[in-house]
């Protein structure tokens, strides 16, 4: 008989690890563009 | 006077298909060695089972499929690449033919040139793998024809938006290969029931998943094939 | 989260009123919330189940993750009709968004699967599924339409490219359903270690199952959303560049 349990805990950790990843990705992402944005506007203010 | 008239979507779609074909003749460069591509692909396969478990007749049907779906797309790669060289394709677009018949002359040209491939390539499997040559091979015939309209129809829209991206040569395959799932799953349970002597008649749902896949994929594609133009 | 103090400074473009709002606001808040009590819930609060223990667990985020997946490929497919239909750069975006988010919650459901698979059918991975390799098929399809979008540079060529692929691709689905439908169905038996499709459901794991779906599908518009407005700022960025390069 298997460990039921550790696989339980498995896939509940590889879950968590693939959709933190993604918004790890996609909040470096926002901040990446959102810097650039801002640079961006204040040359072309000026 | 009558010369100088627009020709209608299938004359035009079979001059584009001869002028293809002409160009392939002239130098026969892709046409050998997508066979030697082929018959070599064959033999390498040959070596990656055990010939004293598995029988080389019983590894003949998914052999054929691997390497038809390979040489499919070494042939499709060219097909659009050939007319970006000149910008052969904005002298297609000018010219008064319409785009239905650009991407049905393209397949054509992609059918024919395939099966030229196969037309050498049917053989040397049946001659290197020692399946025995009997009536079933006129199904498989018909079965490789089937699952190559499919293969080209959907092939031949993909090469025409892979040429356009960074990626090329990575792309073509990567958008082709899921659309190819359902017509190699179909073929390759088809030929290899038929060659293994089971009546036909046990494989008439794949055979009329393969049939409607083809059917679908047509009228879809041509259809779709004037959004990957500039327009 | 820095917000864009402008919109106005935008050369020769509408300004528009998505640029200046974060990318991660309340909403999103909300769905990462969901999830977390949704793991609190099903792994404290929930009995395990009598048949399958507490691998049955792995369906409250399995399962939902399957509907958050289609969901998300659902509105690529739809979005991208609308876009060949009215060329609306919003339904593109939409669609990009939406893709990406698929892909992720398909990974999500397909290696929970896999955990599940193993404990119940005695393997990480069987062809005979007809879920699992439909899946893994979507999955491939996905992934080549977000390399497609990847490898094109112009914005009109890209979203008229994807929206072909996408509507192309919601053909093929009942295709490969239907192969994978007569593979599975012709030649193997189903060697199932227990029995899943008798697990009765408390009351208790019911809800749980139902508040799974909630807190997905909340995550998963919440996500849809925040790289929607990704889009937006990305967009509006290489319009800035484009203008400034000219000027």
């Amino acid at each position: 008989m298997i460990d039921t349990k550790s696989f339980m805990v498995g896939a509940y950790t590889v879950a968590t690890v693939i959709y933190v990843l993604y918004m790890l990705s996609l909040w470096n992402r926002a901040r990446r563009v959102s810097k650039a944005l801002d640079s961006a506007g204040a040359r072309n203010d000026r | 006077m009558s010369e100088l008239r627009a020709p209608g979507t299938l004359r035009a779609a079979w001059l584009l298909a001869r002028k293809d074909l002409t160009i392939e003749f002239r130098t026969r460069t892709a046409f050998f060695s997508a066979i030697v591509f082929a018959v070599l692909a064959l033999c390498i396969f040959y070596f990656a089972w055990d010939e004293s478990i598995v029988q080389p007749s019983a590894l003949a049907p998914g052999v054929l499929w691997v390497v038809l779906t390979f040489s499919a797309l070494l042939g499709l790669q060219r097909s659009f690449a050939l007319e970006e060289h000149d910008r052969g394709i904005d002298a297609l677009l000018v010219s008064p033919v319409s785009r239905e018949a650009i991407y049905l002359g393209k397949a054509i040209g992609n059918l024919l040139f395939l099966s030229a491939v196969q037309v050498v390539t049917i053989p040397a499997l049946a001659v290197f793998y020692n399946v025995p040559m009997g009536h079933e091979w006129l199904v498989v015939t018909g079965v490789v024809l089937l699952a190559m309209i499919g293969i080209v129809a959907v092939g031949t829209l993909f090469s025409a938006m892979a040429v356009n991206t960074r990626l090329a040569e990575l792309l073509l395959p990567m958008l082709s290969l899921p659309f190819f799932v359902p017509v190699l799953m179909s073929a390759a349970q088809i030929s290899a029931r038929v060659l293994a002597g089971r009546p036909l008649a046990e494989a008439a749902g794949y055979m009329k998943i393969l049939i409607g896949f083809d059917v679908v994929f047509i009228i879809a594609c041509t259809l779709a094939f004037s959004f990957t133009l500039e327009e | 989260m820095t917000t864009v103090p402008h919109g106005a400074s935008a050369p020769k473009r509408d300004p528009q009123a998505l640029v200046a709002k974060p990318i991660f606001d309340w909403f999103f808040v909300v769905g990462v919330l969901a999830m977390v009590a949704l793991y609190v819930r099903s792994l404290m609060f929930t009995p395990p189940d009598a048949l399958q223990g507490v691998a049955q667990k792995i369906y409250y985020i399995h399962i939902p993750a399957w509907l958050a997946s289609y969901t998300a490929v659902g509105i690529t497919a739809l979005t991208s009709i609308v876009y060949l239909w009215l060329h609306d750069e919003r339904a593109d975006r939409l669609s990009e968004a939406s893709a990406e988010i698929g892909l992720v919650f398909l990974t999500g459901g397909l290696s929970t699967g896999m955990f599940w698979g193993r404990v119940i059918w005695g393997a990480w991975w069987v062809w005979w599924d007809m879920r699992l390799t439909l899946t893994l098929f979507l999955w491939f399809v996905v992934a080549a339409y977000l390399v497609l979008r990847g490898a094109i540079e112009d914005e009109a060529m890209r979203a008229r490219y994807s929206a072909v692929l996408a509507i192309l691709a919601a053909l093929l689905i009942p295709f490969i359903h239907l192969s994978v439908y007569l593979f599975s169905a012709g030649m193997h038996p189903m060697p199932i270690v227990l029995q899943p499709g008798k697990a009765k459901l408390s009351p208790q794991m019911l809800v749980t199952f139902l508040f799974g779906f909630v807190a997905f599908e909340l995550f998963c518009v919440a996500l849809i959303r925040a790289r929607y407005r990704y889009g937006v700022k990305r967009d509006m960025l290489a319009a800035l560049e484009i203008a400034g390069d000219t000027r």
